[in-house]
């Protein structure tokens, strides 16, 4: 009997297990289809509401992981943000999420309120829903935020819409060049020149805190790195070297500066100390060393290098030591950045004739190139690791013509290349961190 | 003015002095790919004896009956365990199925308050259905063959796709555990599907999952989930077994949730479907599925 029940409670155990178990490999790689209804307007202030709206939408749809579901399609309308959707209405039209939203004016305090939900259709769940507050003149700027929200919560990764890029500007033509520091939204929008054109610039970079730029110019034909305080437009050497200085990049703290400096014919890698104007020697070899960039940790640097006979990458501690090199393929590398996420390193290379953009793993694996042309250079990362902008320079012909640059941004799959609108040709671009 | 002059004249020459020669030697080509056909005077060709192949009508004549002998005698073994199974099944029916189906609209809204009712209902049945087997057992050895025939009887009247058969015939001999084949214990979870139904079911929900490739750690991202289906073979509930608070996890795991609903959506062409047609009689072991999804095509679990 005993026997009996022992096998009775085994038998129980084992049924309780039972299932049926299916194993699913492999998935679509398509834009995510989402619905977005023009932001409700709580007051008559209609085109705004559709201005930020097409802002969200842009953004979003740039990134190349969305879609917007044809609005002509939409079967429920919305007369506010708080009536809950007919998920089957939005279903039927294969919208996998649906983002409401809704605006409001105080035109005495001048300032404007943006709220949205963010709906999974098919689960029929609430996913995100936010206010933001601010100042009317700065709409884009929420707009931004509000596609970075969306963003950050349909995929898990950090938006990068609330962003700027800092490039060079180029009018004229191939013997008259005209260069000047340029700064704008990373949709183009927003754009403003910080010089003249008066003196070539090259490679401008941000500080952590976006309150200067430092980039390299023969201002009063004397090429070196100098900085400009992005509030009032005013610019200063960094420091007094003997020596061409050139290549500058912030640390991650902000409190130093790693860039190349040329002396006697040979070049090597310096890091400065913003607050305390100590130079110290990174490398020490006849080859030239340049390029530089700091690792998100700001514990290492990677540069290139033409040690080995061509150019190649090599990593090395910011406390010192030798080098070690990480690029071995064919062809010769050259600007290396340190991807934001600390998991890859992108480059340009030049092979076969022709630019290539890739991305390796900071062991110098999993090497990929991304893109390529007659001439592309100067990746940077967007603030989440995730997309590259760089510019790309098409040649001239032998009566003169062509030569047109422009910035593009790229996912790091090497898919959704896209062109970033300017009015000029534009080169040597700098993503920020988040605004 | 000279100069242009000049260069315009030597540009011309040039081209025309290229298509002069390049013309010729592009038709030439052409004439030379034209093969001159190979002539045979086939007088000459003698066929031996052993080329001379006899009448192959004697092989005619053997197959046919080798057919006929083995399908008869299969037909009525795999089907007997099939009336030991249908009597659980109907006391389970009534609290799971019944709303559901015809307000699709409501249903999505009742989903989540749906999922922990649910949740509670499933260890009841467990313990009702286990002594059950034991006893049917005893009363399928107990009972004529007549009754058993008549029960078949009533089953082929139910559409059986050729599917079933493998997994018929792979019970058919093994009449002293029914009740393993009827509950699906651990041993035999493979059970009632075969394994191109499995297959058929993994693609379909694989073509309704969408996930970006990009993000880091994608390959690590394998995502455990729980589907309550009912027996219309539409989609209760699904939960999340491992859900974390990796953000990037967590998009991957809604898409994966996401996906069994758009397969759902799909009417007859859902995935689950298969299941409410092909096998109702073993609802008891498909109404939870345990699904693990990777976004890696190929992905290792």
């Amino acid at each position: 009997m005993k026997k009996f029940f022992l096998c009775l409670f085994l038998m129980l155990g084992l049924a309780a297990r039972a299932e049926l178990q299916i194993d699913v490999s492999g998935a679509k790689r398509e834009p995510i289809p989402v619905a977005i209804p023009y932001f409700i307007s709580t007051d008559s202030n209609n085109k705004l509401a559709r201005q930020i709206t097409d802002v969200v939408v842009a953004d979003l749809e740039r990134s190349g992981l969305f879609r917007l579901v044809d609005r002509d399609a939409y079967i429920q309308r919305f007369t506010d943000i708080d009536t809950k959707p007919t998920f089957s209405d939005w279903q039927v039209i294969n919208a996998h999420a649906l983002v409401q939203g809704a605006v409001s004016t105080d035109p005495m305090r001048g300032q404007i309120q943006v709220s949205f939900r963010l709906w999974d259709v098919f689960a029929g769940t609430q996913m995100e829903a936010q206010v933001m507050t601010t100042k009317e003149n700065m709409w884009r700027k929420m707009a931004h935020m509000v596609a970075d929200s969306l963003y950050e919560r349909l995929t898990g990764e950090k938006g990068y819409f609330n962003t700027a890029v800092v490039f060079v500007s180029e009018t004229g033509g191939q013997k008259k060049r005209k260069k000047r520091l340029a700064i704008m939204d990373q949709d183009g929008e927003n754009l403003k020149y910080l010089t003249d054109g008066k003196w070539l610039v090259m490679t401008p970079r941000f500080s952590p805190d976006m309150k200067e730029i430092a980039y390299f110019s023969f201002k009063n034909g004397k090429p070196k790195v100098y900085l400009m305080d992005l509030a009032t437009n005013q610019e200063r050497e960094l420091g007094d070297f003997k020596g061409m200085t050139f290549a500058p990049r912030f640390s991650p703290d902000g409190k130093k500066m790693v860039l190349s400096l040329e002396k006697g014919g040979n070049t090597e890698i310096y890091i400065y100390d913003l607050n305390s104007k100590n130079m110290t020697q990174l490398t020490n070899h006849p080859a030239i060393d340049t390029s530089p960039t700091f690792s998100p940790d700001g514990k290492r640097v990677v540069f290139s290098s033409d040690r080995s006979g061509r150019q190649n990458l090599y990593i090395v501690p910011v406390s010192g030591g030798e080098p070690v090199r990480i690029s071995f393929g064919e062809g010769s590398y050259a600007t290396p950045v340190w991807s934001p996420r600390g998991d890859y390193i992108a480059f340009t290379k030049i092979w076969k004739g022709n630019f290539h953009i890739g991305i390796m793993r900071t062991d110098g694996s999993g090497e990929r190139l991304i893109t390529s042309g007659f001439l592309v250079d100067s990746p940077t990362w967007a603030p989440n690791g995730r997309t590259l902008m760089f510019y790309r320079k098409e040649p001239y012909s032998s009566w003169g013509f062509g030569g047109a640059s422009s910035l593009y941004s790229i996912d790091i799959t090497g898919y959704n290349e896209q062109k970033i609108k300017t009015p000029h040709d534009a080169s040597a671009p700098f993503w920020s961190g988040q605004l | 003015m000279n100069r242009s002059f000049l260069c315009s004249v030597l540009l011309h020459v040039a081209v025309i002095g290229l298509l002069f020669i390049n013309l010729p030697a592009f038709m030439r080509n052409r004439a030379e790919m034209v093969a001159v056909p190979v002539y045979i005077d086939l007088k000459d060709v003698q066929i031996t004896a052993k080329t001379n192949l006899p009448p192959a009508k004697t092989e005619k004549k053997k197959t046919p009956p080798k057919e006929e002998k083995p399908a008869p005698q299969e037909k009525p073994k795999p089907i007997a365990p099939k009336p030991v199974q249908t009597q659980p099944e109907k006391k389970e029916v009534v609290p799971i199925s019944d709303p559901a189906p015809k307000d699709a609209a409501k249903a999505v809204d009742t989903k989540p308050v749906v999922k922990p009712v649910e949740a509670d209902k499933k260890p009841k049945t467990p313990p009702v259905s286990k002594p059950k087997p034991v006893q049917q057992e005893k009363k399928v050895k107990d009972t004529d063959w007549d009754s058993l025939l008549a029960s078949v009887d009533a089953v082929k009247k139910k559409p059986a796709p050729m599917p079933l058969a493998q997994d018929e015939k792979e019970t058919a001999g093994d009449e002293m555990n029914p009740a393993q084949k009827t509950t699906g214990a651990s041993g035999l979870m493979n059970q009632p599907l075969t394994v191109s139904e499995r297959d058929l079911i993994a693609s379909k929900l694989r073509d309704c999952w969408n996930v970006d490739a990009g993000r880091e750690g994608i390959e690590t991202m394998i995502v455990q989930l729980r589907a309550f289906i009912g027996r219309d073979g539409r989609v209760r509930g699904v939960k999340i077994l491992n859900m974390n608070d990796n953000p990037a996890f967590r998009s991957v795991a809604e898409s994966a949730r996401r996906a069994i609903y758009i397969c759902d959506n799909k009417g007859d062409e859902s995935p689950f479907k298969i299941l409410s047609e092909q096998h109702p009689e073993t609802y008891d072991i498909w109404k939870e599925l345990f699904l693990r999804f990777n976004p890696v095509d190929g992905g290792i679990f």
